[in-house]
């Protein structure tokens, strides 16, 4: 009687561990770059007593956090769906597919320069408005093409690829038409973003320079 | 004489009326001030939350680096760069016993008053089919791209957990196929264990592309800042 007890503990024993296990599978995790504590009431200043000072640090706060905020209608690039927006906070005023970086890589098989074929994230601005780009032809594309980097600089641009207008945001990266258009919503690009062509003209006519870009 | 009488009655009564409806009216508008005094009296407890709340979003902001809010005060959902709205979705939770919001609310926020945790885990449970090699082998041969990175999963139904048993299931009309149908039903069978012990479990019904967006950026550790429903 006492070996069935024991048993049938053990039995027990055995499937909640099972089941542990089994449970501790469905989860799906994966290590990221975020690192954030949580953030509790103990570990926040409170307000002071005093009615007058709580009205006015509120107000020095409530201002603080206002001078994160775009004034102006600000671009949204969303990279996951491959979605470009201008919008503002309450509001989209344009939507539209676009096309962003791959996160290809190339090595090359000489130098062993790697790129990585990212469209960077985080926050820039529009710092020029070109009408009639040219591209002019990196290193990378040439390697790409298995082709000799040229010398003369002139055999570097192309005035085919980049549509009918670029809004530049630093470091090279343009948003700019394409030829491509039945690859818009796909991640496909070198780090630029390609915009449709009717899209891209409104978008260009409505951002003056300065406008910030929010790149996620 | 009497008719006298009669007209004085009549003259006072009408006075008294007069009096007593221009009283009732000043009364009303009295109230009425009062009322609206109150209303512009300083919330303390208000005030309170608001500035603690300003202050965690304050330090999300400070890094280039996404956050969620989940705003039950304005019934949205919103991914936030640097203090900008980089995407939002209406969080409509009419179908939700207004218990359920409350407790996930309450249970976010513990005893200790959280107001941001990072998200813990996330689990697909049925995905769009994946697009077939062949087809990426065309475009890959167009772009010069590796067919796998232009795979994705358009997700059918996925879940956000932040601990302590607080989940936000996400569900979409995409047609979709189950991630693993062994693993779908181990999830459903700690539910119920976790039901039975308290778990705060709310559901949204989400647009394929918004969800896309939000399953890809939600990786375990996204900061998750909560507003709780106005007062």
């Amino acid at each position: 009687m006492r070996a069935l007890i024991w048993i049938g503990v053990g039995l027990v024993v055995v499937i909640a561990a099972i089941l542990i296990i089994l449970l501790k599978m469905t989860a799906v995790k994966e290590p990221t770059g975020h690192v954030v504590a949580v953030i509790a009431d103990s570990s926040l200043a409170r307000l002071p007593d005093n009615q007058k000072l709580a009205q006015k640090e509120l107000q020095k706060t409530r201002a603080k956090m206002a001078t994160l905020k775009p004034k102006t209608p600000y671009i949204v690039i969303d990279c996951h769906a491959n979605k470009i927006f201008l919008r503002t906070e309450d509001s989209v005023m344009l939507e539209a597919n676009c096309s962003t970086g791959s996160g290809g890589e190339l090595i090359d098989s000489v130098t062993g320069h790697k790129w990585i074929f990212d469209t960077p994230r985080g926050v820039f601005k529009v710092r020029n408005k070109i009408t009639g780009p040219w591209w002019r032809k990196p290193d990378w594309a040439f390697i790409e093409e298995n082709e000799k980097i040229p010398k003369d600089e002139a055999d570097r641009m192309d005035p085919n690829v980049m549509g009918d207008y670029a809004l530049g945001f630093g470091e090279g990266f343009f948003i700019h038409g394409t030829i491509y258009e039945r690859l818009l919503g796909i991640n496909v690009t070198h780090g630029c973003v390609r915009v449709g062509t009717d899209d891209l003209e409104k978008l260009f006519k409505a951002v003056p320079v300065g406008t910030p870009i929010y790149i996620f | 004489m009497n008719c006298r009488f009669r007209r004085l009655g009549i003259v006072l009564g009408g006075l008294l009326v007069f009096a007593s409806l221009q009283f009732s009216c000043g009364g009303k508008s009295d109230n009425g001030a009062d009322k609206s005094a109150g209303e512009k009296k300083f919330n303390a407890g208000k005030a309170q939350l608001d500035y603690q709340l300003l202050q965690a979003e304050l330090k999300l902001a400070e890094k280039e680096q996404v956050y969620l809010e989940l705003r039950f005060d304005l019934k949205q959902l919103r991914l936030m760069l640097k203090g900008a709205v980089v995407w939002s979705y209406p969080l409509d939770l009419s179908e939700q016993d207004s218990d359920d919001i409350s407790d996930f609310v309450d249970m976010f926020r513990g005893s200790s008053g959280i107001l941001a945790r990072p998200l813990s885990e996330t689990y697909l449970y049925a995905a769009q089919e994946k697009t077939p090699d062949s087809v990426l082998a065309i475009i890959s041969e167009v772009t010069k791209f590796k067919p796998e990175l232009l795979q994705r999963e358009l997700p059918q139904r996925f879940q956000l957990h932040w601990g302590d048993n607080v989940i936000l299931d996400i569900k979409t009309d995409v047609q979709g196929k189950p991630t693993s149908k062994f693993k779908n039903t181990m999830l459903e069978v700690r539910h119920v264990i976790q039901s039975t012990l308290g778990e705060a479990h709310l559901t949204v019904k989400m647009d394929a592309t918004h969800a896309l967006t939000l399953f890809r950026v939600a990786q375990p550790g996204l900061p998750t800042l909560i507003f709780p429903p106005s007062a």
